[in-house]
């Protein structure tokens, strides 16, 4: 299996307009709800899991 | 022409992950899976009337383009129509698709009705997963997203079922401003980029994959508007407008607005009143808009430039000219409210009502407790844990509960997939379902006996069809 980039890969397009493509400034964020039960999710999320997750393209 | 004339269904693909099992296996994988599912279905589709070759610019491409890469993975196998469909008593169509598990909603009028039919997916999803996994004793996860971050994308396509009245280039003239700049307030959110420079969070997932302004093509070259010409329903008198560039949403408050802001632009289209933007490069425009999360960025014109939620409010305010009904009112009031606190910077705020937001309030929560790297894979494993469908372990559904407005809960998921709508042929579809002598079930049709039927899409199909208990009252309560 070739887990190498995709020629699927959409074209690049790098910003030469007025447009903003930057990194967004930090708004004021507040901390998340959810609580405990998100907190106990939050720590099983296998922190290495996108780097494996691979799929077919779709439609 | 009304809103609730224009008849809408939502066809989402599922990412799917079998322990053990890679991309390679992901067709086979997925066609038992379907399989699988316990639940009541007819499991044989009537492939007869389809026609994904033909464009609406009034010609047939010789193939449709595909993924090269995939085509790696492809050969041998296959699989019978029964393993790989099956037809819910809702009407629905669940089914493999190009190795994802689909979930096709059934027809509906109502916004907010194919949102919930649209949410009800994932627990045919799930539940197929769930017996496959028990029956091969492997792990299964199923994720309602559009990208696995390396450069695969899956569709989650918008249907609107219209009279053929105006031309592709027409349509697309009066929709593309619209179909470029919605995503500011109904996007689903992504961290990281797999194009161009790097970005913390995308709105779009779908939006960088977007490479062309018009084709035929889904699977490859994908465009923002999708010029695929099959009604599934009388050609001389339907055209069905399919939707490609949009993301799947997890609250069905964002799948009501993503479908309300279509049938709102296809209302002014109709009545000739829809504002006009000449995007200079649409494709751009809306790689750039996604990946300015809280900046009311630039489009640029072909005579000039506009603010990306200013195009967006001109659909909004175009309406005023209409009389409309009451999920068209929801829907320009709720797209007027979410751009204000877009325009506010009010992340807060819009992320109890909006996707992107609920999810990017997430993850700068999580990069600055773990001092993880702006759109790096740790990030984008968040993302993924959010959009897991399983509501033990998915992040969305510990944070659902703060939200605007609640999903559909697992009872009412569980009616909703033995339930049609009762005011579209759905109806129709759905109760065949339920007999021995049906011989197969599509979009525009249902075979008993050897007898193919039509299903119009504008006939009124009676509410008696619900306690039709055999094929004889079924027939002459169905030509009635």
């Amino acid at each position: 299996m070739n887990d190498g980039d995709r020629l699927t890969k959409p074209l690049t397009r790098e910003p030469s307009r007025p447009g903003e493509d930057i990194n967004p400034t930090k708004p004021d964020v507040q901390k998340p709800d959810g609580g405990n039960e998100l907190m106990r999710r939050l720590r099983k999320v296998d922190p290495d899991q996108a780097k494996k997750y691979r799929q077919r393209s779709g439609q | 022409m009304t809103s609730r004339d224009i008849v809408i269904g939502a066809d989402v693909e599922y990412g799917l992950v079998v322990e053990g099992r890679g991309v390679s296996h992901q067709v086979s994988d997925c066609v038992e899976v379907v399989a699988a599912y316990p639940g009541p279905s007819h499991r044989v589709w009537d492939y007869r009337f389809e026609s994904p070759r033909a464009d609406l610019r009034g010609f047939n491409v010789a193939r449709l383009n595909t993924d090269p890469i995939d085509a790696q993975f492809d050969g041998g196998g296959g699989s019978t129509n029964e393993q790989a469909n099956c037809i819910l008593p809702n009407g629905a169509r669940f089914y493999s698709d190009h190795g994802h598990p689909e979930y096709a909603s059934p027809e509906c009028r109502s916004i907010w009705e194919l949102a919930h039919h649209d949410w009800a997916g994932v627990l045919a999803v799930r539940k197929a997963a769930e017996a496959y996994a028990n029956k091969k004793e492997q792990e299964v996860q199923v994720f309602r997203n559009n990208t696995d971050f390396h450069g695969a994308a899956y569709g989650s396509h918008e249907n609107y079922l219209i009279p053929r009245k105006f031309s592709a280039e027409e349509l697309a003239r009066w929709l593309l401003p619209l179909m470029v700049t919605r995503q500011l307030i109904c996007g689903a959110g992504k961290v990281g980029a797999e194009s161009g420079s790097k970005v913390p969070f995308q709105l779009s997932q779908r939006a960088e994959f977007m490479t062309e302004v018009m084709n035929v093509d889904t699977l490859f070259r994908r465009p923002i508007f999708n010029t695929r010409d099959e009604p599934h329903a009388d050609k001389s008198e339907w055209m069905r407008l399919h939707v490609i560039c949009g993301d799947v949403n997890m609250m069905c408050s964002q799948t009501a607005l993503k479908f309300g802001l279509m049938k709102l632009g296809l209302l002014l289209t109709y009545n000739g009143v829809a504002p006009e933007w000449k995007l200079e490069d649409p494709v751009a425009a809306i790689a750039q808009i996604s990946r300015s999360p809280l900046k009311n960025s630039q489009v640029v014109l072909c005579d000039g430039f506009e603010r990306s939620c200013n195009i967006l409010r001109s659909y909004l305010d175009a309406a005023q000219k209409l009389e409309l009904d009451v999920e068209m009112l929801w829907t320009v009031k709720e797209a007027h409210e979410l751009l204000d606190l877009y325009a506010q910077e009010d992340l807060v705020a819009l992320s109890k009502r909006c996707d992107w937001a609920a999810k990017w309030s997430l993850i700068q929560q999580i990069q600055e407790d773990a001092d993880y790297a702006s759109g790096s894979p740790e990030l984008q494993a968040y993302d993924l844990a959010y959009c897991d469908c399983d509501p033990d372990e998915g992040l969305f559904y510990a944070l659902e509960p703060e939200f605007a407005y609640q999903n559909p809960a697992e009872d009412q998921m569980r009616r909703l997939l033995k339930a049609p709508p009762q005011d579209t042929r759905a109806l129709a579809r759905g109760i065949a379902t339920r007999f021995a002598e049906t011989d197969a079930c599509c979009w525009r049709a249902v075979t008993l006996q050897g007898e193919t039927i039509d299903l119009k899409p504008d006939a009124t199909y009676p509410a008696e069809l619900n306690s039709a208990t055999d094929v004889k009252t079924f027939r002459e309560l169905i030509k009635l």
